[in-house]
């Protein structure tokens, strides 16, 4: 299978990310540019030596058809290669690919992939296609309920065990407690008492499944491996395997909403680079809801189908185990910054395999797998699945 | 917790594809795009069969009885159903061969079972506009 990531010339530099905050009343340029003016001092670099762009659409900016011109511009940005992704949450990972492929291709060497949302202040996004009149109408609760059916249907096809999904949900607010950058409201501990008794939104889906909406923006430099080198820096990631796919099973008109694209990006990706589930050192899952990183721990293939709560249950998944899973909290416990919340996961993954993850520091690891999810389809699963092996150069 | 205030429930605004489909509903006629050539139905409305990519769709209208394939129960109300909470909501596969989804009226969250067979019933969302939902085919 081709894999244009396997000879392992791109590379990724430094990374940049800010405090999550609700309702923090900046403008999405203020927290991008915080985020930039972050990973370039990082990374050692000038404005100028960055000669690409590459973001996601949030909803904060979701009117205007010239974001990534305006975004570039504000952050004094020249760049010859210019990208606006909106597959959501699979964006951010969509964009490491796309970068690798530009500059491999010669449109640009180094490429800011950057993200940044102001939901919780400023939300303009207005979908049309179905969900003006096929969805809205029906009263259903956004998200939450479309997940409520999705895990109504799992629970009728196989076993959920909601402690597994408790424990789950605490691993990752034990990250949120020592991550300086999750939402101050969240960084305290819980318990899977807490997660079992929390409030119902869309049945069975609980308030503790689910993100906390926030304004965040986070940022990272790709360049080829050559340059780093020349660059003298002093930590890189090499993507060495990218799959993606977009509105599975679209002809189908009654799919199984249990099952997603991970179940080919999933094995495809790790196909990609010959390696194994045993092979991935640790996970950073996009977390909409605690189900969806279940999902797609059956579906990559951690485990058997209908196995997650089981999986999940049996395995360590603190910083120390087996498989550590979104060790900084993820959105769900360190706060969904709206789309900006797609590159949390590999922030994460960059900050572990560069050591600097102090009082969550995975031991020593050289490879993780980083997932997107985007958009959620008329009664069906997500439309976006991406799925992004890092290793450490 | 203070009671929501309620907002007017959304009400569709239909478009050059869907108009036929909502004049239906307002006749209390449910009408699905089928492809004549692949033999298959689809919702929802498109401006092509997502079988054949083709533009030969026609609308027929269906018997509206279907079973319930998932559920769940609305507890914090979406915009424009504060109050009416708790609410089920459910997506249906119809005999034909698609699925939709809407408000599942006359069932308790006790009652409703995946399985259970269903069928279409109208909802009121103003005085202008009707909207399709469904109930226990009894």
């Amino acid at each position: 299978m081709k894999n244009p990531l396997a000879n392992k010339d791109i590379a990724i530099i430094g990374y940049g990310e800010i405090k999550n905050v609700r309702r923090s009343g900046r403008t999405t340029y203020d927290v991008a540019a915080e985020a930039a003016s972050k990973v370039l001092e990082y990374t050692g670099l000038g404005t100028k030596d960055i000669d690409g762009i590459a973001t996601v659409l949030p909803s904060s900016e979701a009117g205007n058809n010239f974001w990534s011109n305006y975004l570039g511009d504000h952050l004094g940005l020249q760049t010859s290669w210019t990208q606006t992704t909106d597959i959501g949450g699979a964006s951010m990972p969509g964009n490491v690919a796309r970068a690798a492929a530009a500059i491999q291709s010669g449109y640009c060497e180094t490429v800011l992939s950057i993200a940044a949302a102001t939901p919780t202040t400023r939300r303009v996004d207005d979908q049309r296609s179905y969900r003006s009149e096929f969805r809205n109408p029906t009263g259903i609760q956004g998200p939450p309920g479309a997940f409520g059916l999705i895990m109504h249907r799992y629970m009728h096809q196989y076993d959920l065990k909601f402690e597994a999904l408790g424990k789950l949900a605490v691993a990752q607010r034990n990250g949120a407690v020592v991550n300086e950058y999750a939402v101050e409201g969240l960084r305290k501990p819980m318990t899977v008492d807490d997660y079992l008794n929390a409030r119902m939104v869309s049945t069975p889906l609980r308030l503790l499944d689910s993100v906390m909406p926030c304004d965040g923006a986070n940022a990272i430099i790709i360049t080829t491996t050559e340059r780093a080198k020349k660059l003298g820096v002093k930590n890189l990631a090499h993507p060495i395997a990218y799959s993606e796919l977009t509105n599975f099973n679209v002809h189908e008109q009654l799919p199984d909403i249990t099952e997603t694209g991970f179940s080919i990006a999933g094995p495809q990706a790790l196909e990609k680079v010959g390696m194994s589930t045993e092979d991935i050192d640790m996970f950073h899952p996009y977390d909409d809801f605690l189900i969806a990183e279940m999902l797609q721990l059956e579906q990559i293939g951690f485990c058997g189908r209908g196995e997650g709560s089981d999986y999940l249950l049996s395995t360590d998944i603190s910083p120390t185990g087996k498989l550590p899973i979104n060790t900084g909290g993820g959105q769900i416990s360190a706060g969904q910054p709206g789309l900006a919340g797609g590159q949390i996961n590999i922030i994460e993954a960059l900050r572990q395999l560069f050591g600097e993850a102090t009082d969550r520091q995975v031991p020593n690891p050289s490879t993780a797998m980083c997932t997107g999810i985007g958009v959620i389809p008329y009664v069906r699963n997500w439309g976006s699945s991406a799925v992004l092996i890092l290793e450490r150069g | 917790m203070a009671a929501r205030e309620k907002r007017p429930r959304p009400a569709p605004t239909p478009t050059n594809i869907t108009q036929p489909f909502w004049d239906a509903v307002n006749e209390h006629k449910f009408l699905l795009q089928y492809d004549p050539e692949a033999e298959k139905y689809q919702f929802y409305p498109r401006g092509l069969s997502v079988h054949t990519g083709k533009r030969n769709l026609e609308w027929r209208e269906v018997t509206g009885k279907g079973t319930i394939y998932s559920y769940t129960e609305t507890v914090i109300p979406a915009r424009g159903f504060e109050g009416e909470e708790p609410y089920l909501i459910a997506a249906v596969d119809l005999e034909e061969g698609v699925r939709l989804m809407s408000l599942l009226h006359n069932c308790t969250s006790d009652d409703v079972k995946i399985g259970m067979t269903v069928q279409l019933c109208w909802d009121k969302i103003d005085d202008e506009f009707e909207y399709f939902a469904f109930e226990p085919d009894r």
